[in-house]
Formats: structure tokens, C-alpha cells, sequence
């Protein structure tokens, strides 16, 4: 598991701002009249592609494939989230706050899963 | 013959490419790579040079031929070569096509590398050819995913990567294999999608 400070802090940077971005994206594109299943597909689709370009954005500082997990995962968790809360009855702030905790769990799940992938594979 | 198409996308990536790999990727990456380049041994044969960002984190003294496919990343990495304290030499070279003779390298090191060669099996064979019988082939790559949702990401933005320079959701440990090399270990750096790999000829 990563243990220097900077790219931890890089890391939690690109997953909070892949889930804020996602998020915000979302609740922009997608209002409440959408029906909640496909708005969370497309709300997945629209967060991968933000965190690719937050990863490309943050990769000459902390290195693209090392961002991409907890940015992919919070991106796409923050863009099925909120449709799941209910776009319209969100505000702008609400929808970042949830876009920040989801980037907090995302780095934190990607981290565990790397600690259970790193090491010796064969 | 050289494959243009793969060394005219790896000479315009020349101008960006520390820019993008520079700061961020090798501080994350050097404790390991010194590491891998720490069991460097004979004559060895190093692939690709690119801009030399590897050269930094080679033990000093060792006999070292560098190749690369694209003449402006070597016109970058001159200086790191000539800086090498050690006997070193980089030359343009398409790994498909190498005029090595048969068993001509103890080792062979790999960076970054089989995420980029058009024909990753074909390639292999070349560095099997080239390695002498038992000799050890090193790498450190970065390789698709076995674990979802990552798996599915990678195989969906792979056209992306692909028109950018590297493949991203390539099955290397089995190419390696398929080439006909023995793996010794495979060890997981980022979840398993950067990874040393260890096999012999």
C-alpha cells in the first residue's frame, strides 16, 4: 500500500474531485424526470469518463495508473449516486458533499483492494 | 523492416513524453524499478530507451545496450545515456526486427514496453532469440485487469490509450508465456495492473 504522503494525498485528491466532477455532471445533465435505473447507467458512463480526464489532468503529478483506481471508482459511484438521492432535490452544495464522500470511500475501497492485489502473483 | 506507424506515434510522443511521465510516474515507480534493475548481470539488453527516464535508476558499471524504436525519444535520451556510469549505448531499433545475433544477451529488461509493441508474441520470441539459453527476462509492465469494475473500464477506454501511445488491457504474463518463456514470479505493484514479471529463456 502507497505510504508516502504526497501521492496518498494525490490519490484522495483525483478520487474527491472525480466524484464531485461526476456528480456535478450528473445532476447537470440528468434533472429528476429521469427514470433512476438509466440515469445511474449513464451517470457510470459519464463518471468514467470524467475521472479519465481528471486522471490525465493529476498523471504528470502522481502517475495515471495509480490515480485511475480510486478516480474510476469514485467517478462512476458518484455518477449512479446521485440519481439514486434524486437529482432535483439535491443543491449544488449537497451534490458536492456527496461527491467528496463518495471520492473518500472510493480511495479508501481502492486502497484495501490494493493491499489484497500487491505482492506475489505467481 | 521498422513499423512506421508505431515509431512516428512514439516520435511525437518525444516532446510531452517527460513532461507526462517525468515527476509523478517515476518517483512512484523508482523504489521499485531500482529494485529489478538491482539484479542487472552480464550483458544486457534494455528495452525501450524511450527519454532515458529509467537510466537514473540503473546500478552503476553495468554493460548496457539500450533500444528504441523512435530516433527523437534516443535524441532525448542522450544525454541520460552518455551520463550512464557504466558502458552503455542506445541505437533505433524495432524489437520485431533486431540484428542481434542468436544468444547474444545474459539478460534482458523490459519497461513499459510490451503495452506498446504491435505484436507482443512476436516481439517476445525476438527477446527469447537474443537471450542465451536460461538467460533472464525482467520486466516491469502495466497490463489489463483481471478485477472488475477495472477490467471493464480498461477494455472500454483501451481505443482511447490505443490512439495515444499504449495498450491498456494487455494479458502480458500470458504473452510471456506464449513466447515460450518460463515465468519465474509475478509481483502485483498497482492492484494488478502494474506488475514485475520474471521468466527465463
Amino acid at each position: 500500500m502507497e505510504k508516502r504522503p504526497y501521492f496518498i494525498f494525490g490519490d484522495l485528491v483525483a478520487a474527491m474531485l472525480s466524484g464531485v466532477a461526476s456528480g456535478g455532471l450528473v445532476w447537470w445533465a440528468l434533472p429528476g424526470g429521469w427514470w433512476m435505473v438509466p440515469a445511474m447507467f449513464i451517470g457510470m458512463a459519464l463518471g468514467m469518463v470524467v475521472a479519465l480526464l481528471v486522471g490525465f489532468l493529476l498523471a504528470p503529478f502522481f502517475g495515471l495508473f495509480e490515480l485511475m483506481a480510486p478516480a474510476m471508482l469514485s467517478g462512476m459511484a458518484a455518477g449512479m449516486v446521485i440519481p439514486m438521492r434524486g437529482a432535483d432535490a439535491l443543491s449544488l452544495i449537497q451534490v458536492a458533499c456527496t461527491g467528496v464522500t463518495v471520492g473518500i470511500i472510493g480511495c479508501v475501497l481502492a486502497y484495501l483492494l490494493q493491499d489484497r492485489l500487491h505482492g506475489q502473483a505467481a | 523492416m521498422t513499423d512506421a506507424i508505431t515509431r512516428n506515434k512514439w516520435d511525437k510522443a518525444a516532446g510531452i513524453f517527460d513532461l507526462m511521465n517525468g515527476a509523478g510516474p517515476e518517483k512512484r515507480w523508482r523504489p521499485v524499478k531500482e529494485a529489478l534493475y538491482a539484479k542487472m548481470a552480464g550483458k544486457i539488453l534494455f528495452l525501450a530507451v524511450g527519454t532515458g527516464l529509467d537510466i537514473g535508476c540503473f546500478p552503476s558499471g553495468k554493460d548496457i545496450t539500450g533500444i528504441d524504436i523512435s530516433p527523437k525519444m534516443l535524441e532525448k535520451a542522450a544525454p541520460r545515456v552518455a551520463a550512464y556510469d557504466g558502458n552503455m549505448t542506445a541505437r533505433v531499433m524495432d524489437v520485431h526486427d533486431m540484428d542481434f545475433a542468436d544468444a547474444s544477451f545474459d539478460q534482458v529488461f523490459t519497461s513499459c514496453t510490451f503495452c506498446s509493441v504491435p505484436d507482443p508474441v512476436a516481439g517476445l520470441k525476438q527477446l527469447k532469440r537474443v537471450l542465451k539459453p536460461g538467460g533472464g527476462l525482467y520486466m516491469f509492465e502495466h497490463t489489463g485487469s483481471r478485477v472488475f469494475p477495472f477490467s471493464l473500464m480498461m477494455n472500454l477506454l483501451n481505443p482511447v490509450f490505443r490512439g495515444l501511445g499504449p495498450e491498456i488491457n494487455r494479458d502480458t504474463v500470458a504473452n510471456v508465456r506464449a513466447a515460450g518463456f518460463e515465468i519465474r514470479s509475478v509481483n502485483n505493484i498497482t492492484l494488478d495492473m502494474v506488475k514485475t514479471i520474471e521468466a527465463v529463456a
